[in-house]
């Protein structure tokens, strides 16, 4: 038992820390952060480019494709530091997503195309999972994919994908045999989503943000190359995704320092008799149980992160983490508001942090949906994790 | 950063485990429960053979020189078997408090009787407001005289009174500035014990100390200075507690899972139906972190420093979280979990000591709430 972080992490964390605050144009006391999806997405591939030039960006990725092999807990610290500080640049698709993949599944040619501008932060990639009519049962896409001998014709429809609107290339996955069971017919593809025949169309969230889109591929012809890995074997392609650092520990991270924020907010914010906000019992405890929950949500974050460290897969804490740390994301929000009283409903500058809770409360109820709902990562904590029967494999007797 | 066990945690956990599966059984609890003392003279015996008793106890003074964070494996194994009595009282409170206040004579003399299984203690601190702040000590006095001292005063929520040996009593010094720890040999005349109706079966009391003469020997380290070490005790005995919660709660749920595996409605175990998963999940998520705020704190008091903020963070939010499975458990057991003769209700009836013990979750809130400045 050991609950510290290494001395050599430590230093990192002070290395990581000190520069991210002189990258941060002005005070970061007051830095809020910024959209990296909207009008800021330049800066952020800026940030992004400063990243891959300190070897940060692809720190995870193995030596042999210019990684540093870094271990779990210094990415843990890594996403830490970068969500405490509200620091954009980071690579969720590209960086932690799709070249991983490429390393394991992709050919010799497809790695040297696609790994080196992912590290050198020059390209924006997004990922078309989610269809209109396959959300949480995402294996019954139906995006078709046909051999067209010296093409793939594709045909169909993607939807919910964050960043298509910046992307220049989209990883899919794609119905190739219509004839196999669910999970037996997908395949795992690339393409350019400059191409002419992919529509790409803005959806407004309800905050009135353009995070997502709908992505329509009409006869899209794909060279042969476009495949990764092998033909039907998308499904489980796409879940060799999942085996780098996942912690979660953006969420609990974030969470502080909106905490700390809301802390100073408190103390300083009078109610109509002159009384600091602070000394109120109730947001006293409100702010109390926030921390708990700060807490526990970044002691199964590090859980995650030993247990991958000691080659373990997380079943179950993977899913707890997940949970954990999007509601809390939703708290967080909802508190802030809260504390704004009337200005809980304004979102011009004269309410609190510009009405920042407020719109936050808006955007992160997306949180508990994307990435696996709560409910579905609860069946996941249930069947695989505590062994209990699936309700969908049960063969019940009718009588 | 490592969370799993040493290997010597783990010889710990899995022959505690072993002993106290085979040997503190349900109808063996159910039985403790109407004991006087709590705890059958075998077992006691048997934990002093295996150095349970002196884990903590330097081998000095004749312990095994365990560290606080083994402890808490043991005191999960204990948790999981809901297994209460003097235990704690003498080896956790009792040898912490004479570790950290005792002189070189009386750690000489009573170490190695605690970890031989020869000696019981019982810490007499809290009188009838029930807090455990410093302030609790209003009534209680010691007034030195010629002679040494004379201690008066009623003591409420004393834990495991009958069969200790001696009582360790908080009392307020003589010019009332600050509180002395005094050795009261539980013989002395002018002691009265009186059964407090615990709700667990835990074995609390009141005890009226009544013109008890004391010698100088009998105080124990500085006159006026005990705060300093009873705050670190209740430490030890708030995050002792959250150890014997996180195991409680994870065999709850062991309980649960067998049986909504096995009982069927609808011709299909319950466990099958997504409402009763969600349920389950949810105790899953709680016990989780439950354990990893409790060893955190463990490891921290062993490790770090005494007075922390993640202490009052783990006994709050495993309080807090230990209820809710307990409350889940019984909601997914149905009526057969609300009855006498199923178990899970001794689990959720000993709940309500080891909430309370060494401060409850608002107590320990409002230590985060100074910790972090709240003000």
């Amino acid at each position: 038992m050991k609950y510290k972080f290494n001395k050599e992490d430590e230093l990192f964390r002070q290395e990581l820390r000190s520069w991210i605050r002189n990258e941060i144009p002005g005070d970061f006391n007051i830095w809020q952060g910024i959209d990296e999806a909207g009008e800021d997405f330049e800066y952020s591939l800026e940030v992004r480019k400063k990243l891959a030039n300190r070897g940060w960006l692809t720190m995870a990725w193995p030596k042999e494709y210019g990684g540093q092999g870094a271990s779990y807990m210094k990415q843990v610290i890594f996403n830490e530091e970068m969500s405490y500080h509200r620091m954009p640049g980071r690579d969720g698709f590209g960086a932690k997503m799709l070249g991983p993949t490429l390393m394991v599944h992709g050919s010799e040619e497809q790695k040297k195309r696609f790994l080196p501008p992912i590290a050198n932060g020059e390209v924006q990639w997004c990922q078309g999972y989610s269809e209109p009519d396959s959300g949480s049962d995402l294996a019954s896409l139906k995006l078709k994919v046909e051999d067209k001998e010296d093409h793939w014709l594709v045909n169909g429809t993607k939807v919910w994908t964050s960043m298509a609107h910046k992307a220049s290339w989209i990883f899919f996955l794609g119905r190739t045999d219509p004839d196999a069971p669910k999970h037996k017919g997908i395949s795992f593809f690339l393409a350019n989503i400059k191409d002419s025949n992919i529509e790409v169309k803005p959806i407004i969230n309800m905050a009135g943000r353009h995070h997502f889109n709908q992505v329509i591929f009409e006869n899209v012809k794909l060279p042969k190359d476009a495949l990764i890995g092998e033909l039907n074997k998308g499904w489980y392609i796409a879940a060799t995704l999942l085996d780098f650092e996942r912690s979660g520990v953006e969420y609990p991270a974030t969470a502080r320092r909106n905490f700390e924020e809301l802390v100073e907010f408190v103390k300083n914010k009078k109610n109509s008799l002159g009384i600091p906000l602070i000394n109120d019992p109730y947001i006293n405890k409100t702010l109390v149980d926030l921390d708990l929950e700060i807490e526990a949500a970044k002691l199964v974050a590090y859980e995650v992160a030993y247990l991958q460290s000691q080659g373990e897969v997380p079943s179950i804490e993977g899913s707890v983490a997940k949970i954990l740390g999007t509601q809390l994301a939703q708290k967080v929000a909802k508190i802030g508001t809260d504390f704004s009283g009337l200005f809980g409903q304004i979102s011009d500058s004269s309410a609190p942090f510009d009405g920042k809770y407020l719109n936050q409360q808006l955007d992160v109820t997306a949180y508990t949906i994307f990435a696996g709902t709560t409910e579905i990562q609860k069946n996941i904590i249930a069947t695989r994790g505590l062994g209990l029967p699936r309700e969908d494999k049960l063969k019940v007797r009718s009588k | 950063m490592d969370l799993g066990l040493s290997e010597i945690q783990k010889m710990l956990q899995e022959s505690s485990r072993d002993y106290l599966v085979e040997n503190c059984t349900m109808d063996y609890i159910r039985a403790m429960e109407s004991d006087q003392i709590g705890i059958s003279d075998e077992i006691w015996k048997n934990m002093a053979d295996m150095g349970w008793l002196g884990l903590m106890i330097p081998e000095v003074y004749g312990g095994s020189g365990f560290n606080f964070d083994d402890m808490s494996i043991l005191l999960e194994e204990m948790g999981k078997v809901a297994l209460s009595g003097p235990f704690f009282s003498t080896s956790v409170i009792g040898a912490q408090t004479l570790l950290l206040s005792g002189d070189e004579s009386q750690k000489k003399e009573f170490l190695p009787k605690i970890a031989s299984g020869n000696l019981k203690f019982s810490l007499a601190f809290n009188e009838k407001t029930g807090s455990f702040e410093e302030s609790e000590i209003s009534t209680t006095t010691s007034v030195k005289n010629d002679e040494g001292w004379t201690l008066n005063g009623e003591k409420y929520f004393v834990n495991d009174a009958v069969g200790a040996d001696y009582f360790i009593v908080a009392s307020a010094s003589e010019n009332n500035e600050g509180i002395s720890l005094f050795l009261v040999p539980s013989k002395s005349d002018g002691i009265e014990i009186e059964k407090m109706e615990a709700i667990g079966g835990d074995k609390i009391s009141k005890v009226n100390f009544q013109e008890i003469k004391l010698l100088d020997s009998q105080l124990l380290g500085k006159e006026g200075e005990a705060w300093k070490t009873l705050s670190k005790v209740f430490n030890y005995g708030a995050i002792g507690k959250t150890s014997e919660m996180s195991g409680a709660a994870l065999r709850v749920m062991d309980m649960t899972l067998n049986y909504i595996k096995d009982r069927k409605q609808f011709d299909r175990p319950i466990g099958s139906f997504q409402a009763v998963q969600h349920h389950a999940a949810d105790m899953a998520i709680l016990t989780k972190v439950s354990t990893q705020f409790s060893r955190k704190a463990a490891w921290e008091i062993s490790n770090k420093d005494n007075s922390n903020i993640n202490i009052h963070r783990a006994k709050s939010y495993v309080s807090k979280a230990f209820h809710d499975v307990c409350q889940i458990s019984h909601q997914l057991h149905g009526a057969i979990g609300y009855t006498w003769d199923y178990d899970l209700q001794i689990f959720t009836r000993k709940m309500q000591h080891q909430k309370l013990a060494y401060g409850d979750t608002d107590f320990h809130q409002k230590k985060i709430s100074n910790l972090l400045n709240l003000k």
